[in-house]
C-alpha cells in the first residue's frame, strides 16, 4: 500500500464532506503538533514550566482520543489504517 | 511575566502585529540586532500543556512560518520580562541567525511508520501469552530496522537534515522528521509513496508540512 499523505491547510474545503475523516485527521495533527510542541523546539531558558507529569497526562488523554477513532480511511484507497499516539520525549 | 513563542528575523515578527496568541493575548516582537523574538505579556500564566493552548502556540510558530524563516520554542517557554528575552537574544544571536540560515525555504516533513496489526497475537479473545508478547516485540525490533533501511534512508537523502526518535512506542515502529526544501517537498511525497507501496508489513504516514520544530536547536559553541 501507498504512505498516506497528510496534506494539511491544502485540503481544506475539499475534506468537510467527510466528518469521519475530519475528525481523524484533527487527532493526528493534534499528535504530531505535541510531539514536537512538547518534545522539541528550542529552549532558551530553564523557565519552561512543564512537568513531566504533565506532559505524561497530557498523552495518556492523547492516546485515549486516537485509540477512540480506531481507523483512518487512506486516499483514496479503502484500507483501513490504525494509528496511536507515539511516547513524547520529554528532554 | 512574558511568553514567547518563536525566533524570526524582525520584518517577520513586525508583520504579525494583529494577531493573537495565548489567552488571546496581543503578539508583540522584540528585536535586538537582526533578530526578533514573538512574545505576549500575561499578568499570570501556567500553560499547562492542554490541547487548547499547545494549539494556540502552534498557530502563532505557523503564523509566523507563513511570513519568514522561523525557529519554534519549545511549548511553555516563559521569562520574567522584555529584559531577561532581549538578554537571551544578546547571548545566542549568533547561533540563532545561524540557525535561521539552516531553515530559511525549508519545512519539515514527519514520517511515522506503523506495524500492521497481527491478527494472531492482537485481539481475538485478548489472550496472549509471554512468548507472544516478546514475538511480537522481537517482531517491532525487526521492523525497525527495516523501516530505518528501506524508508527512512532514502527519504533522508531527499532531506538537507533528518533526526529518528529516540522511543517510538508500539504500534509505532519508527518515527522520523526530515528539514525539507520547499521545492523538494513534492519528490519526497511522491518517494515515500513508492517506498511505502513496497511494505506489506508496515503502514506509513507522511505529515506535514511543519514548522522546523526538530531542526531549531542549535549546537551551543
Amino acid at each position: 500500500m501507498g504512505a498516506v499523505q497528510l496534506r494539511r491547510r491544502q485540503a481544506g474545503g475539499d475534506m468537510s464532506d467527510r466528518g469521519a475523516r475530519l475528525t481523524t485527521q484533527r487527532d493526528i495533527d493534534l499528535v504530531e503538533i505535541l510531539d514536537r510542541a512538547l518534545g522539541a523546539g528550542i529552549v532558551i531558558t530553564g523557565d519552561v514550566t512543564l512537568s513531566l507529569a504533565d506532559v505524561d497526562l497530557v498523552y495518556l488523554s492523547l492516546r485515549l482520543v486516537v485509540g477512540s477513532v480506531p481507523t483512518i480511511r487512506g486516499e483514496p484507497a479503502d484500507e483501513v489504517h490504525t494509528l496511536a499516539a507515539g511516547a513524547v520525549d520529554p528532554r | 511575566m512574558i511568553y514567547a513563542y518563536a525566533i524570526c528575523e524582525p520584518a517577520t515578527a513586525a508583520a504579525l502585529s494583529r494577531r493573537r496568541g495565548l489567552g488571546g493575548a496581543a503578539l508583540r516582537a522584540l528585536q535586538r540586532e537582526g533578530i526578533a523574538a514573538v512574545y505576549s505579556r500575561h499578568r499570570s500564566l501556567q500553560p499547562r500543556p492542554t490541547a487548547k493552548l499547545v494549539m494556540a502556540h502552534e498557530r502563532v510558530v505557523e503564523a509566523v512560518m507563513a511570513r519568514g524563516a522561523v525557529l519554534p520554542l519549545r511549548f511553555g517557554t516563559q521569562l520574567g520580562d522584555e529584559d531577561r528575552l532581549a538578554a537571551v537574544l544578546a547571548a545566542r544571536r549568533r547561533e540563532l541567525l545561524h540557525a535561521l540560515d539552516r531553515v530559511r525555504g525549508h519545512v519539515e516533513l514527519g514520517l511515522r511508520v506503523i506495524r500492521e496489526p497481527d491478527r494472531r497475537t492482537d485481539g481475538g479473545a485478548g489472550e496472549r501469552s509471554g512468548r507472544d508478547y516478546l514475538l511480537a516485540r522481537v517482531g517491532d525490533h525487526r521492523s525497525a530496522e527495516l523501516a530505518a533501511r528501506e524508508l527512512h534512508a532514502p527519504l533522508a537523502a531527499l532531506a538537507d537534515a533528518s533526526v529518528v526518535r529516540d522511543h517510538a512506542a508500539p504500534p509505532d515502529i519508527l518515527v522520523a522528521a526530515y528539514l525539507v526544501d520547499v521545492s523538494r517537498v513534492p519528490d519526497f511525497r511522491r518517494c515515500a509513496d513508492e517506498l511505502a507501496a513496497r511494505q506489506e508489513r508496515l503502514r506509513v504516514l507522511v505529515t506535514g508540512p511543519w514548522p522546523p520544530y526538530s531542526f531549531a536547536a542549535v549546537e551551543r559553541r
